[in-house]
């Protein structure tokens, strides 16, 4: 029985091995044409050796692709940040968008905290709000300017 | 002894996604963001990606921020003693330096 609410998930993982460019490109290529047969969109980083994927689709197709994902041997220690129904696509526009995201030169600011310390967090309101600092820090570098302000 | 650049707080809870990206929410609400410039200075967004300014230190962009119409509503603010001088806001929008960060992988052609 297949479940047509639309729904994101986050997730992280392990790269098994270093992802070059070339690496990054093919992982690219083939999501993107997935995502497009399936109606999928979402967005993928790769910071630190450590890949930070959101998905968005129909809960079928969504968790279709994370069981596909767990069995790519390309990801070890996958871990869903973040599963909840949404209303309307945050990356409509994005079967899988991408950005290079650089890794800090050292610990975010006194007073700051840093948003990829907080997706890993336990704290579920932690881990809301840094998928939306991603989200708005993912459609500035690559749009520019975002049309409307992240749900 | 470490030094730590004063900033405003008014409630807002301020994250860094990449060194100079600052993202500020308060109370759960998305407020807006600053952004470092390649000149050094910040360029400060409300929640609506609308630029409320420019100016030369990071306190004084994110006071724009948390001071800005409609992050307003959300609570009580005051401008930080700390804030640095800073140059008129320009009403012109933002547009990012068109480089080579255009991603591929979008939906429609």
């Amino acid at each position: 029985m297949t479940d047509d609410t639309l729904q994101t998930v986050v997730y992280s993982s392990t790269a098994t091995q270093p992802f070059g460019p070339d690496d990054l490109r093919e992982l690219l290529r083939t999501s993107r044409s997935y995502n497009a047969d399936a109606g999928l969109t979402g967005m993928l980083l790769y910071r630190g050796g450590r890949f930070i994927q959101v998905l968005e689709g129909t809960a079928s197709e969504v968790q279709g692709l994370v069981e596909k994902i767990r069995g790519d041997r390309r990801h070890t220690a996958m871990r869903v940040l973040l599963r909840e129904p949404i209303d309307e696509r945050r990356f409509a526009d994005w079967t899988m968008g991408y950005e290079p995201i650089g890794v800090p030169a050292g610990d975010a600011p006194e007073g700051f905290r840093d948003t990829f310390d907080d997706l890993e967090a336990d704290d579920p309101s932690a881990v809301a709000r840094a998928v939306r600092e991603l989200t708005v820090w993912f459609r500035v570098r690559s749009q520019g300017v975002p049309e409307t302000p992240p749900a | 002894m470490a030094t730590a650049t004063p900033r405003p707080d008014n409630g807002v809870t301020w994250a860094r996604v990449e060194d100079g990206f600052h993202v500020g929410s308060r109370h759960g609400e998305f407020l807006g963001y600053v952004d470092r410039q390649s000149d050094g200075g910040y360029l400060a967004f409300d929640a609506f990606s609308r630029m409320v300014g420019r100016f030369r230190g990071i306190t004084a962009a994110m006071s724009a921020v948390a001071d800005a119409p409609g992050a307003a509503a959300a609570a009580p603010t005051h401008r930080s003693p700390h804030a640095e001088p800073d140059r008129p806001a320009s009403a012109e929008p933002h547009r990012m330096p068109h480089d080579e960060r255009r991603s591929l992988g979008k939906a429609t052609p």
